[in-house]
């Protein structure tokens, strides 16, 4: 089986940390950016299988990166868990436009992320290996 | 001479004159001005006859010799004193009414011209709309709120001159609604002639003080861009310190949940209790700084300032930061020369002021870096340096770093985890004593913070340095 990569997007460099340390440790390949710049270029040389992104960042933010990696890869709508404390619906309504997005309460729980990712490609394997 | 013969004089002279000017004039044109002149002399003389008529009927009397009782020449001539009295008492009532009228007339002119400049000079803008709805009164004041003019808006129906929907709604709900259903009520909206504006407009019943007459609607216009804007900035406030707050909190729970992760190894257990630290330091720190910035900015933050002894202040704040530049492997060092003016301070402001500079130098440095705080003497001031060997500031950041919240966006991997509150309120309170921040930093080669202070005038013998 071939090994599962994240992209880790946050400017707190401690989140990238730990969140690296506790996937890796899960068996997953790990890449990370500090923003949204970053994360495109990190997808544009491996597209990832799942993207965990932070919203509020400096240079281009959650929101502009989801909405990028949806229109650069239009017929590759990959899991995109957003971590965010923004709790208002009105923050949250513009992930309806756009395809396979979550969102992650922060403070964030890295066992629930795993528990989360592990569900996720449980699902993908059972509905590739079904006729 | 009696009052008749009087009378009978003018009127001979009238004739008389009457005679003259037919015998001069020719004969159809003559009779136009004989009757030119007698004319006003008849009504001269009836006039005069009428207000001589009580004077008229005491000369007759005394030329018939009356034999009434009291009616001897005393008694006339008492009752002719007290007929003139009377006559020059009415006439001046008369003149006093008259002249009471015109001053009464002006009063009313003037409280009339007055009542205008004071509604126009009212900061708010006023629409007065009759009974019918229709606008009969705006002051000038609408111009720079709504971008109409008084004139292009008075007797013209609201959708004539009102671009902006929410206030030609309500204008026209009260023109269309009976006396009876008209509601005071209040909208706000940014007109749509001057966008960089926020209105409120309110609108109610305009009645007497018993609230029998109604006299139309009156709507009050009011520049609320201030408001507004202050309220937008709360919410930003709000929104960035549950941020500031939350995102330690987030890396505490991570650290945490890694701490009890039994698979985790010694060198990780470590490196996180040291984050966790680290983390609730920074959520203090955040804490303190918010509560001084808000005592701050209420104006509750008054310092007493007293004369200093710099060099113990300094030495102070070296020793306060010590144990951080210690878990950073940075080297602290402290100059100052053995003789320096004394400052006027507040003491505990000022190593608020100075713990920032020195905590920001510290964060912001390099493992095996320095940090020095120097302090020298010149002429008219007293300079005291921070100087780092730290990460440095680009311009731009250099021209925005003592803005309130402002954080300077890191490149490398470590995470120094700043709130922007601490250069803000280390300048504020600089400027509080009536100093200078001023900053100079080159990118990857540290930074320089000094405060400038104006030197004390020389102690009176006997004076106290704190």
């Amino acid at each position: 089986m071939t090994q599962r990569s994240i992209l880790v997007v946050d400017d707190e460099a401690h989140v990238v940390r730990v969140l690296r340390l506790m996937l890796e440790r899960e068996g997953y390949l790990v890449a990370s950016a500090a923003d949204g710049g970053a994360a495109l270029a990190a997808m544009a040389a491996r597209r990832p299988d799942v993207m965990v992104s932070d919203i509020q960042m400096a240079g281009m933010d959650g929101r502009a990166l989801c909405r990028a990696a949806r229109e650069r890869y239009p017929g590759e709508p990959f899991l995109i868990l957003v971590m965010t404390s923004m709790t208002a619906a009105d923050e949250r309504g513009w992930v309806r436009e756009l395809a396979n997005i979550e969102f992650l309460e922060k403070p964030l729980s890295p066992r629930r992320l795993c528990a989360r990712l592990a569900q996720h490609f449980a699902q993908e394997e059972s509905c590739t290996a079904s006729p | 001479m009696t009052i008749n013969r009087i009378g009978l004089t003018l009127a001979v002279s009238s004739l008389a004159e009457l005679g003259l000017v037919l015998a001069v004039a020719p004969s159809a044109p003559r009779i136009m001005a004989a009757l030119a002149v007698l004319l006003p002399a008849a009504l001269a003389w009836l006039l005069v006859a009428r207000a001589m008529a009580p004077l008229a009927a005491l000369g007759a009397q005394t030329a018939a010799g009356d034999q009434r009782p009291g009616s001897d020449p005393r008694a006339l001539a008492a009752l002719l004193g007290r007929n003139l009295h009377q006559s020059s008492e009415r006439i001046r009532e008369l003149e006093q009414a008259e002249l009471a009228s015109l001053a009464e007339g002006r009063l009313l002119e003037y409280d009339n011209r007055k009542l205008q400049a004071v509604l126009q000079c009212l900061p708010d803008g006023l629409l007065l709309l009759d009974p019918a709805g229709e606008l009969s009164f705006a002051t000038g004041k609408i111009e720079p709120l709504l971008g109409v003019t008084a004139d292009a808006a008075l007797a013209q129906p609201p959708e004539h001159w009102c671009g902006d929907p929410e206030l030609c709604a309500m204008l026209t709900r009260f023109r269309s609604a009976g006396p009876e259903t008209r509601r005071a009520r209040t909208i706000e909206f940014n007109p749509r002639q001057v966008p960089d504006k926020r209105l409120w407009a309110s609108a109610q019943p305009l009645q007497d003080g018993g609230g029998e007459l109604a006299f139309g609607s009156l709507v009050v216009l009011r520049d609320a861009t201030r408001e507004h804007l202050a309220r937008q900035a709360a919410n930003d406030f709000v929104a960035h310190v549950s941020h500031e707050l939350k995102s330690p909190l987030n890396v505490i729970g991570m650290y945490g949940e890694m701490l009890a992760d039994a698979a985790a190894d010694e060198a990780t257990r470590v490196e996180a209790v040291n984050v966790i630290q680290d983390e609730v330091e920074r959520m203090n720190s955040l804490v303190n700084n918010l509560l001084n910035v808000n005592k701050l900015e209420m104006g509750s933050m008054r310092p007493e300032r007293h004369r200093v002894k710099l060099d113990e202040l300094l030495r102070d704040s070296v020793r306060q930061a010590q144990s951080r530049a210690d878990s950073k492997e940075v080297r602290l060092e402290l100059q100052v020369p053995r003789e320096m003016a004394a400052v006027s301070v507040d003491k505990d402001l000022f190593r608020i002021a100075l713990n920032n500079l020195l905590g920001n130098a510290i964060k912001y440095n390099q493992r095996g870096g320095s940090v020095t705080l120097a302090a020298e003497e010149t002429e008219a001031a007293v300079v005291i340096a921070v100087r780092d060997t730290g990460i440095g500031m680009a311009p731009e950041d250099q021209a925005r770093v003592l803005e309130k919240f402002f954080r300077v966006r890191e490149s490398g991997p470590e995470q120094r985890g700043g709130h922007g509150m601490g250069l803000y309120l280390a300048n504020q309170i600089v400027e509080l004593h009536h100093g200078r921040l001023a900053i100079e930093s080159e990118l990857g080669r540290g930074s320089v913070f000094s405060i400038h202070l104006e030197k004390m005038p020389a102690l009176a013998e006997g004076g106290n340095v704190l």
